[in-house]
């Protein structure tokens, strides 16, 4: 930068100003929040602070019961296991299959027999149902949230 | 806390801009000065720390809601201009001559809180938490360039604000 830049006047002259500027005054009503928060913190029943924060046998009993819940549920998995009948799962599977084939060859049938212009239209007029979703909640958002 | 309040209250009133934004994010920061109140008892450097806090909370808190603005409302990055050609000003000798401390403090806190965000936040770290370029850079996850820049036109853009003299009848709070 050359001596004479205006910039570096400016420079000096805002690091100056700016270092001189005084704090501002805190709200009177700041540490009258701050303690009505922490006395409104401190009534609250210890389940609802952190876990961390939590009475130690509460989070040994919470540690164990977790475990036992996992134990259970393991336990409870492999009873199931063992007693579904092998035959009885694959009709079920069976059964899965062949409403598949069914929804397919209906789906591909309608497909075929639609004329393509109304195909179109379709796919068009669910993407301007999705662009107007978009714009109402971007409206939406921008007159009920930004502008608080 | 009465000691520290006005410092902490300034710094996050000086980077959000909004005096009721500064407001809740003190409270948090000493909410949080509470949590740590054994440590920061007897500790010589509760200030610092404090300071740190604040800055760092008015950061995350400036950060989420920028987000929250751009998903709906700045699809395009307006700020992202560091090609653009420099702005000059020559400052008038007179700037800021005249006018009694009191009345240029207000001044000076509504011109910044008159700039835009992008210009504003660094020249405010750079300027009263005296940051170093690069660590600004990385505080905003922005590139040193654009850091430079914005701090360069938030400058000349403050001293258009106090020269254009006193900015109208919300200068008094």
């Amino acid at each position: 930068m050359k001596p004479s830049d205006p910039n570096d006047k400016l420079i000096g002259l805002l690091d100056s100003v700016l270092h001189e500027q005084p704090l501002r005054r805190a709200p009177a009503r700041l540490a009258t929040r701050v303690l009505a928060e922490i006395e409104r913190r401190e009534r609250l029943p210890w389940w609802h602070h952190s876990f961390a924060h939590w009475p130690l046998a509460a989070r040994a009993l919470f540690l164990i019961l977790c475990a036992a819940s996992v134990k259970f549920a393991a336990d409870a998995s492999l009873w199931l296991t063992d007693r579904i009948e092998v035959t009885q799962f694959s009709n079920e599977v069976a059964a899965v299959g062949v409403w598949l084939k069914i929804t397919i060859t209906v789906a591909s049938t309608v497909l075929h027999n639609v004329p393509s212009l109304w195909f179109y239209g379709g796919v068009v007029f669910i993407g301007a149902l999705y662009a107007a979703l978009f714009g109402i909640s971007a409206a939406a958002y921008r007159t009920l949230y930004a502008q608080r | 806390m009465r000691a520290y309040q006005d410092m902490v209250f300034t710094t996050a009133a000086r980077l959000t801009g909004n005096d009721a934004q500064a407001e809740d994010i003190a409270q948090e920061v000493f909410l949080k000065a509470y949590g740590s109140f054994e440590n920061l008892r007897s500790s010589h450097t509760a200030g610092g720390w404090l300071k740190t806090v604040t800055t760092n909370l008015t950061l995350n808190y400036l950060s989420r809601h920028r987000k929250r603005r751009q998903l709906f409302s700045e699809l395009r990055k307006p700020d992202d201009d560091t090609g653009a050609p420099e702005e000059r000003f020559a400052v008038p000798d007179t700037l800021l001559d005249g006018i009694d401390l009191r009345q240029r403090a207000a001044l000076i806190e509504t011109a910044l809180q008159r700039l835009p965000e992008h210009q504003r936040l660094p020249l405010v770290l750079y300027h009263f938490e005296e940051m170093p370029y690069d660590d600004i850079a990385r505080k905003l996850h922005v590139s040193l360039a654009k850091v430079k820049i914005d701090i360069l036109r938030g400058r000349t853009a403050l001293a258009r604000l106090l020269a254009r003299g006193v900015i109208g009848d919300d200068s008094g709070r």
